[in-house]
């Protein structure tokens, strides 16, 4: 195993691109290998045939597992309704490209346009038809989301198939899907064909000097076209990922509610990131499916989204190279080769057996000679059972990561008490929060709790275990939507308002358990959270003329990213994951995460908590800091003796109500927060 | 409830759910236009027909009786989906091979039995290449044993299956167990085709069929299956409103910490999950076969979508849910051909499932889970 294991360590150092070409070659080898075993005389031939047909499946499966792997891998949308998306792709561009007046007897007229408008125009239709699907969809848990996609691809099936959507006429012009027959139109293989026997024919007559067939230099062409393709859309999916679009992808996969509360509209980017995909998978659909420029119903079960599952769990989800080499395995070692090796089984002697039984009866004889035959007969239907039996293997050794999914409702305390408590007046304030209610079924967690808190201090929030004061900061800042009254922010109404609605206003919050993104690096987490970025466009994420303003923007990104950091003391972690960082670190993380939105106002659950005596001066300097610079904070904490220092206006919070407030001396001499503090009645 | 009530109720239904509130508006047309088209007029507006057509009462019943046939055999098989969904926590995808499974074992018991003691090969007998084909009632020993067979042997499949794929992976979260289950779905479907070949058979055909009314009659093996598929959901019922393990099951579908906690013995629930989940299936399957007549290797995992629909439908870990699921989704897919051309009735289905899941993911039966 050693000397596996160190090919593998020396191949985990190569780049990227080189060691996925490295693999394609190697499979091109192998199957030329097989072919020179079993062809004979036509051996050379025979590899050009294997070696075109299977790069033209690696090249097909990769472009769509790449896109898979944006959907799944990088949003955690579970889509198995690829077959779908491929066909609107497909028939799209068949009924763009289509020629008016067909040729062949049944055929069905079309647009007549050229391949390059219908296959850009395939990859929109199939874009549009990912946003429809996924815009009420997004909110579903990812098994539903799953069947609803595979429902959908169905019904696009169904439909292309029908009678009635064969040919119809609408403002003078015919078109159709062909019903079940399919439609004919322009071959993307054609076109490759022409330039080969065109410029290329030097090579052609170069590779039939040798015994290669002219159809079969064909095929390695669009099988190269393909890779191409691959290749141009994993240098595009890669700058996406590593851009500011991608870096808000990688955050709601590790945390949407966290993602949210910094500002970003995390269903847009989903959304987005959906519609790249199902682009990508419907062009796969017309240079796969209709490569020889026909296409039928048939050709999009569901079956096909699910060799789309193997081949990118084969791979790894989440990575782009291991999509490709994912799906180079699937389709050359799992799906290819067996097809081929059981074609030219030996069988030494027996023909195969038309049947089972007749296969398996021999064996009391001790004569295995049909059942050997049986099976190499059937290895293209075993293969499916060993790609299955691989999925399983797989996911069992190593399951996926389960998404992160928004947070929902944990009900608190319960309380019977409707005295409405109202909080004296201050001057101007900057949050007011007026009889908020929050009921969790039957359980009432904050109970008509109304309070302010004046611009520029820092107002500390208590409260015994359950008296809502994390539901009241829920409901605040858009985590729960409450059941009645009202929250207004600088003077606005923003109650129910979303948290990425509230960040982007200037009301952003920390959270209890501190939530670092863990698999992102401390500056990572921190670039993270500028409000409107540049890069945030994924359109100004790739594109050429654009990039450079995105640099830019990004240079400065990076540099307040830093300052943050040194204020907080952690800038030499900047390069950790942040998943490794202490209790205490992860604290001065988030404060810095938060800070970095450019808030107005910061509400604080539990900051001190888990953090050690030093770092905790450390914060509070900060705090007061920060406060000298017109920062608001409303702080829930624990340690009393942090919040009778520092806080110079106190709340306390009891059975979901507000029981007192004023400043630190008032609350210390008052008769109920003592009682409520050590369970009396009140 | 007064009328004005009723309005301001509908009111505020449209106002704060619009999807619920078109989909009224819908169901009312449908509802409407299906009573026009029973009277046999028309109404036009601008004379573009508005509701309306020609339906034959007699048509409209022999309709609504393949709905529920089907719609019985596919509650019956999405019952197991449904207790795997809520006790094992996953959308198990190999259901549907689980069913073909079930037929295929079913009808080769079946025809091993109405062929014993007959002088013919044993491929011949134990294949169904022959042009046998069988009908409960001049076939019904034969026709049982293949029922008692698809039960148990489902049980056994199922039983293999969970001790090698999904036991192992006990706590998975619901996305890796959902792969998994792609994965034992493919290597069943093709172990099926491996064994029997790809084709489509002929097993079954109705020996007898008795005329109800005019233009609506009823076969043996219709009959069959709507008196076993009876029987076994009240059987069901019985099962997990009067036992103890019915209790234990129903509790964890709703909380398996809790039911863990108060010494439910989870594994053993789970392993009787898959026994239930499992027989059923495989009657299912072998029902579905009785009523279409035809065999084939992927039959179920064509209609694994339909069961999805059914179980979703009536409510994930709903037991009665997947039954009513069942039955209506089994009429949506039957009565959509008065509306639709019959190239898109399966698609109303899917729509209706999509519907569902959107608008109410809990099913529309309510929110309640497990019986």
């Amino acid at each position: 195993m050693s000397a596996l294991d160190d090919a593998w360590d020396r191949a985990d150092r190569l780049p990227d691109a080189v060691l996925v070409a490295g693999y394609i070659v190697a499979l091109w080898l192998v199957l030329a290998a097989v072919a020179a075993a079993v062809g004979g005389q036509q051996a050379t031939n025979l590899a050009a045939g294997f070696v075109g047909s299977v790069t033209l499946l690696i090249g097909a499966y990769a472009l769509l597992t790449l896109a898979l792997n944006l959907q799944w891998g990088y949003t955690g949308l579970f889509n198995i309704g690829i077959a779908g998306f491929m066909a609107v792709g497909a028939y799209t561009t068949a009924i763009l490209t289509a020629p008016v007046n067909p040729s062949t007897a049944g055929g069905v007229p079309g647009f007549g346009l050229p391949l390059w408008v219908g296959l850009p125009g395939g990859m929109v239709a199939a874009a549009v038809v990912g946003a429809v699907a996924a815009l009420p969809a997004l909110r579903l848990r990812a098994d539903y989301l799953a069947i609803v996609t595979v429902a959908l691809s169905e019904i696009i099936r169904l439909f292309v198939n029908w009678r009635g959507a064969q040919e119809v006429t609408y403002f003078g012009q015919t078109f159709g899907t062909g019903g079940a027959t399919g439609i004919g139109f322009k071959s993307p293989r054609r076109v490759v064909a022409d330039l080969v026997t065109g410029v290329g024919q030097p090579v052609v007559s170069a590779a039939e000097s040798i015994g290669v067939s002219a159809p079969n230099v064909v095929n390695i062409a669009y099988g190269l076209g393909l890779l191409a393709l691959v290749a141009a859309s994993f240098w595009l999916l890669n700058r996406l990922v590593e851009s500011p679009f991608g870096r808000v992808l990688k955050a709601i996969r590790e945390d949407e509610t966290v993602t949210q509360s910094l500002g970003k509209d995390t269903r847009l980017f989903k959304i987005k990131a959906f519609m790249i995909g199902c682009a990508l998978m419907g062009l796969a659909g017309a240079l796969f499916r209709g490569n020889a420029g026909y296409i039928s119903p048939a050709q999009f079960r569901p079956t096909v989204t699910f060799y789309v599952f193997a081949a990118l769990i084969i791979g790894g989800s989440g990575s782009n190279t291991g999509s490709i080499l994912g799906a180079a395995t699937f389709t050359a070692l799992l799906f290819y080769l067996p097809a081929r090796l059981g074609e030219n089984l030996p069988t030494f002697g027996a023909s195969s057996p038309g049947n089972i039984v007749d296969a398996v009866s021999p064996l009391g004889v001790l004569n295995p000679g049909p059942l050997v035959a049986y099976v190499a007969g059937n290895v293209s239907t075993l293969r499916f059972v060993l790609i299955g039996v691989v999925l399983v293997y797989i996911i069992q050794n190593r399951p996926v990561t389960p998404m992160s999914e928004p947070d929902t409702a944990e009900p608190a305390s319960a309380t019977t008490t409707d005295v409405p408590t109202t909080s004296d007046a201050v001057d101007a304030p900057l949050l007011e929060v007026d009889g908020l209610r929050k009921e969790f079924g039957g359980v009432t967690a904050v109970d008509g709790a109304s309070f302010r808190v004046a611009p520029g201090s820092l107002t500390g929030l208590i409260g015994p275990n359950g008296a809502g004061k994390s539901t009241t900061f829920n409901c605040i800042t858009g985590i729960h939507e409450p059941t009645g009254g009202t929250v207004r922010f600088d003077g606005q109404d923003v109650t129910g308002l979303a948290s990425h609605t509230l960040a982007n206003r200037g009301l952003v919050r920390t959270f209890q358990i501190a939530r670092e993104l863990s698999e992102m690096t401390v500056l990572e987490n921190v670039m993270l959270a500028p409000p409107g970025q540049r890069g945030e466009s994924a359109a100004r994420a790739v594109l050429p003329g654009l990039r450079d303003q995105v640099r830019e923007a990004e240079r400065e990104v990076v540099e307040t990213a830093w300052e943050t950091l040194d204020f907080f003391e952690i800038a030499h972690l900047a390069h950790e994951n942040a998943g490794s960082l202490s209790g205490g670190q992860r604290k001065l993380l988030e404060m810095a995460r938060v800070l970095s939105t450019d808030p107005e106002m910061v509400l604080l659950d539990e900051p001190l908590a888990g953090v050690n005596p030093t770092l905790e001066e450390k914060l509070l300097d900060r705090i007061d800091e920060l406060r000298r610079d017109g920062l608001t904070f409303l702080l829930v904490e624990h340690d009393m003796d942090v919040i009778m220092r520092h806080c110079e206006h106190i709340i306390v919070m009891h059975q979901g109500q507000v029981l007192a407030e004023g400043d630190a001396d008032t609350i210390q001499s008052d008769e109920r927060v003592l009682e409520a503090y050590l369970g009396g009645d009140v | 409830m007064g009328i004005a009530e009723s309005v301001s109720e509908g009111r505020r239904l449209a106002v704060e759910r619009p999807g619920v509130g078109v989909l009224a508006v819908v169901l009312l047309y449908l509802v409407v236009d299906l009573l026009v088209k029973l009277s046999g007029t028309t109404v036009l507006a601008y004379g573009i027909p508005l509701v309306g057509g020609s339906l034959s009462t007699g048509s409209l019943l022999s309709m609504l009786l393949d709905g529920l046939l089907v719609g019985l055999a596919v509650g019956l098989a999405g019952i197991g989906l449904s207790m795997t969904y809520s006790i094992l926590d996953f959308a198990n995808f190999a259901h549907g091979d689980t069913v073909t499974a079930g037929a295929f074992l079913g009808w080769v018991a079946a025809s091993l039995t109405a062929t014993a003691g007959a002088d013919a090969a044993l491929s011949e007998r134990f294949l169904f290449d022959a042009g046998r084909q069988l009908g409960a009632a001049s076939a019904l020993l034969p026709i049982l044993v293949g029922l008692v067979a698809a039960a148990v042997g489902t049980v056994g499949v199922v039983l293999l299956i969970d001790r090698l794929t999904y036991r192992p992976m006990r706590g998975a979260d619901n996305i890796s167990l959902l792969i998994a289950s792609i994965g034992v779905a493919l290597a069943l479907r093709y172990l099926i085709a491996f064994v029997f070949g790809t084709q489509t058979s002929g097993v079954a055909s109705s020996s007898v069929r008795f005329q109800i009314l005019p233009g609506l009659a009823v076969t043996d093996n219709e009959l069959a299956l709507l008196f076993v598929s009876a029987s076994l959901m009240v059987g069901v019922h019985l099962l997990l409103q009067r036992t103890k393990l019915g209790k234990a099951m129903r509790a964890m579908a709703d909380n398996e910490d809790l039911a863990r906690v108060t010494g439910i013995p989870t594994e053993r629930v789970v392993r009787f999950t898959w026994i239930l989940g499992g027989a059923l299936a495989g009657v299912g399957g072998y029902l579905l076969v009785l009523e279409s007549g035809t065999i084939s290797f992927n039959f179920g995992w064509i209609r694994l979508l339909l069961i999805f629909a059914a179980v979703i439908v009536g409510g994930i870990g709903s037991i009665y849910g997947a039954m009513a699921g069942g039955v209506l989704i089994g009429l949506v897919d039957s009565l959509a051909l008065i509306w639709l051309p019959s190239g898109l009735t399966r698609a109303a289905a899917f729509a209706v499932l999509i519907v569902v899941l959107l608008l109410r993911p809990s099913g529309i039966f309510g929110g309640v889970s497990t019986a």
